[in-house]
């Protein structure tokens, strides 16, 4: 895709966090997508709470002195990320890292979800999974976590176009390997 | 007439455009291109399917407990860092004016002047010892490097 065609990269302001400016609201609001966050990226359920604990005290330390221009949740994402990488690196020494299976809850049952879709549900996932980290990263900032281009761009330190393209990439390989089942 | 060239630049397109990503003349291209283009119409399609798919995905809820624990410790860390900024203001302020009233006023100290010093100077060893102990556990600090 042509550079172009893009939008260009602008400040993104968050929902209501940078607004209110309550810590109290941001944490209550952000901690279980931040938490997931933390558990995409090092697949450990009490690693991924240590990470995103040390994250969140780290922003309240430097709440009151936080550049107003820079989106609260980019930022936490990006705290989250460095100790994420810091981590898996020290783990990397003990063994291979991997995202774990298990990390997809089962959903309770109900006339609104039937197995067929929780199946799906499993395919997906298993597909999502044997992304390349830095693929998977993005699609799931995107599809999941709901963050647009610019603040995907802000966690990862990357330009807009690689956004872009990393997730055509991405959304290509999961498409080819769930397309017999849509 | 899309040429195959053109056909393959708005296929990659298609996951911006699904994002809203692209200028408006971008988006107004592929949006003419899906219009004639079964292909792509398909593709977009099923890009849209797994796109709701993966946003509908449940995981791991974090452990409640430690998340109520987290809140708790970050709502008393305004107070204490704020607690911990008076006692060291109050303190070096203390000191600053027994050094003043020492140098102008040379006398043997009373009483309560020696048991004021005293609990000043527990004070500042306490404080130097905490600094003292987080120097030392500074290099085995696992995330000190981490920072943005």
């Amino acid at each position: 895709m042509t550079a172009a065609a893009m939008r260009p990269l602008i400040p993104v302001e968050d929902s209501a966090a940078s607004d209110a400016g309550s810590f109290a609201e941001f944490f209550e609001r952000g901690r279980r997508k931040a938490y997931c966050f933390a558990l995409h990226l090092v697949g450990e359920r009490e690693e991924a709470m240590d990470i995103t604990q040390e994250a969140y005290l780290r922003l309240h330390a430097r709440w009151a002195r936080r550049d107003p221009g820079r989106e609260p949740t980019a930022w936490l994402y990006s705290v989250i990320r460095n100790l994420a990488i810091d981590h898996l690196r020290r783990r990397a020494r003990r063994r291979e890292a991997e995202v774990d299976q298990t990390l997809l809850r089962s959903p309770a049952m109900g006339p609104e979800r039937t197995a067929e879709q929780s199946q799906m549900a499993e395919r997906l996932w298993a597909a999502i999974r044997s992304l390349p980290a830095e693929q998977r990263e993005i699609l799931l900032l995107r599809d999941w976590h709901g963050m647009d281009y610019g603040q995907i761009a802000e966690v990862l330190g990357l330009s807009l176009g690689t956004v872009s393209s990393r997730l055509h990439h991405a959304r290509d390989k999961v498409r080819e390997q769930m397309r017999r089942y849509l | 007439m899309t040429t195959p060239s053109q056909h393959e630049e708005i296929r990659q397109m298609l996951s911006a455009y699904l994002d809203g990503e692209l200028t408006q003349a971008g988006a107004q291209r592929v949006r003419i291109h899906l219009e004639d283009c079964e292909e792509c119409r398909r593709t977009y399609e099923e890009l849209a399917r797994l796109q709701e798919m993966t946003r509908e995905l449940a995981f791991a809820e974090p452990p409640e407990a430690r998340m109520k624990e987290l809140e708790k410790s970050l709502s008393v860390q305004a107070p204490r860092r704020l607690g911990w900024l008076f006692v060291m203001a109050g303190i070096v302020a203390w000191l600053i004016y027994g050094a003043i009233l020492y140098i102008r006023h040379w006398r043997p100290p009373t009483v309560e002047e020696m048991i004021g010093s005293a609990i000043v100077i527990g004070f500042v060893l306490l404080l130097a010892s905490v600094v003292v102990e987080r120097l030392r556990q500074l290099p085995h600090d696992r995330y000190r490097r981490v920072d943005k």
